[in-house]
């Protein structure tokens, strides 16, 4: 009698236990084509337990969220190392990319951790546990809530100006591939969400040193104050390319001229325009907060 | 008869009174809650907050910080390790627990910065009185350098998979020290133009797993009465 009354108390504080605490896993759903065709409905997908893809588009690498994506296509083969992907994103447009995908065929075997390829999708489906090499995969459709809006894009545009004194109008400016500017509050990482930001102002560091301080004022008329790496110094073991990325193309965007790129060294000053779409919403949120 | 029989009974109650004592003491030298109500473990949550405890596959020390989506204000920010470039880095090893903040109600954003540009960001919503771990698919890899001289200190660099593009920069160390990426496919390069070295190791980093990348001539092995030796590669 005791021993069940016990066994019943354990159960309750099991139930507690279990409502009192949670993982966050991915919330993400999909089905996944292999190559012979066959469908998987998985839950919780990921990729390399990440919510995220390590694509190059016009080979510039690019971290793409997967809540992002409605539609995945490979259109490589199975022994390919790298595989052409059409990504269909879920404001419709399509974008054309490269994504690695590992030769399930070839493994690196000198790669330290593994001597297969670990890029794989996994998730769970009504079965169990689910994974399936990125190699073997033909086609992903991701199955987001009903209802539930895609995540903004902007477009930003903005007017840089270098410290030669030059200006130039640029559409869909990105610092490094991303719509966020990295930059260093004392020891630590921080960013700065470009979207939000009307204006930054790039002072000048000490000849030789590394870093330059800023000051970047938001919308809301909020300051933040830090710096950022602005090195043209070579590294050993930085191959051409990418120090020439590094040094002169720290902010890309598209020019009237044509695309446009420029070093974290050579800008004095950035002047975002607020988009329109915007500014009238938030002019509509005040007006109807008036009545 | 009837006092004697009374002694015995206030025997038997002083001696069941002293074991009790004694039990007392012992119990409360080795209970693992002092008199402040500390005790190993996590405390208990504050009244009218959460918690969020970072589950980052065995790395109880990442750099992180929470913003309050409402506010876009950061709330909290832990930043226990040096930079991966910094010369005098090391593991510390003291932390046993994995890292927790308490915090209000609502939802926020957890970044956890990582030793190269990409960090992990995780949305999540902390509910008043319970846990909400977050995990962060983050590994660790070391790089041991040695020449002729030993364990030495050499800066490296972090790639991606394809060598195009540059995401993070490095410096070994003499001691232990793990350098945290988030997982996929990296490729490690050391140059030394002086000595004509040149290496570059492709390393799979994986959740949960560490990795050590051993370049130069191998340690050599230890002799008797000396020290543990290096791990090796796996």
């Amino acid at each position: 009698m005791e021993c069940k009354g016990r066994s019943s108390w354990f159960v309750v504080l099991a139930v507690l236990w279990a409502s009192a605490s949670w993982a966050i896993t991915s919330p993400l759903k999909a089905t996944i084509i292999d190559r012979y065709g066959n469908q998987h409905q998985v839950d919780k997908f990921t990729f390399q337990g990440r919510q995220d893809l390590e694509i190059y588009i016009q080979d510039q690498r690019k971290l793409m969220p997967l809540e992002k994506v409605a539609r995945l296509r490979f259109e490589g083969e199975r022994g390919d190392e790298e595989q052409r992907i059409v990504l269909v994103l879920r404001n419709g447009s399509e974008e054309k990319a490269v994504m690695q995908t590992g030769s399930s065929s070839s493994p690196h075997q000198d790669a330290v951790g593994g001597g297969s390829s670990g890029r794989r999708f996994a998730g769970v489906t009504t079965l169990g546990p689910f994974s399936i090499l990125a190699s073997d995969v033909r086609e992903i459709v991701l199955r987001h809530p009903v209802g539930e809006l895609p995540p903004a894009d902007k477009i930003l545009k903005a007017s840089i100006i270098t410290t030669e004194g030059k200006r130039f109008e640029v559409e869909d400016l990105l610092f490094r591939g991303k719509q966020r500017l990295d930059f260093f509050r004392g020891r630590n990482k921080r960013f700065i969400p470009l979207a939000k930001v009307e204006r930054i102002d790039f002072q000048d560091g000490a000849i030789g040193e590394e870093f330059r301080p800023i000051t970047a004022t938001y919308w809301t008329g909020k300051t933040v104050m830090g710096t950022v790496e602005a090195s043209t110094v070579r590294l050993s073991g930085e191959t051409d390319r990418s120090y020439f990325e590094r040094v002169n193309k720290a902010f890309t965007g598209e020019s009237g001229s044509g695309p446009f790129g420029i070093g974290m060294h050579a800008v004095r000053h950035i002047r975002f325009k607020k988009d329109k779409s915007a500014a009238e919403m938030e002019t509509g949120e005040e007006s109807a907060l008036e009545k | 008869m009837a006092l004697r029989r009374g002694h015995n009974q206030a025997r038997k109650w002083l001696l069941t009174g002293a074991l009790i004592a004694i039990f007392a003491v012992i119990g409360g030298c080795a209970s693992t809650s002092s008199s402040s109500g500390r005790s190993y473990g996590p405390p208990l949550i504050p009244e009218g907050k959460g918690r969020l405890l970072i589950q980052a596959g065995g790395i109880n020390e990442v750099n992180f910080y929470v913003i309050d989506e409402e506010t876009g204000e950061e709330v909290h920010a832990e930043s226990p390790r040096t930079s991966g470039s910094s010369p005098i880095g090391y593991e510390s090893g003291s932390r046993s627990m994995p890292q927790f903040v308490d915090l209000d109600p609502g939802k926020y954003l957890v970044v956890v910065n990582t030793d190269i540009d990409d960090s992990v960001e995780k949305e999540i919503e902390v509910v008043m009185g319970q846990d909400v771990y977050v995990s962060i698919p983050v590994g660790r890899f070391q790089v041991i350098f040695s020449d002729s001289q030993g364990r030495s200190q050499v800066p490296f660099l972090i790639y991606d998979y394809n060598l195009r593009t540059m995401l993070g920069r490095g410096m070994t160390s003499t001691e232990v020290r793990y350098f945290i990426v988030p997982v996929g496919e990296y490729k490690v390069r050391i140059e030394n133009s002086p000595t004509g070295l040149d290496e570059i190791r492709p390393v799979q980093v994986s959740m949960g797993q560490t990795q050590n990348i051993l370049i130069g001539p191998p340690p050599s092995p230890a002799q008797p009465g000396e020290g543990g030796t290096e791990a090796g590669q796996p």
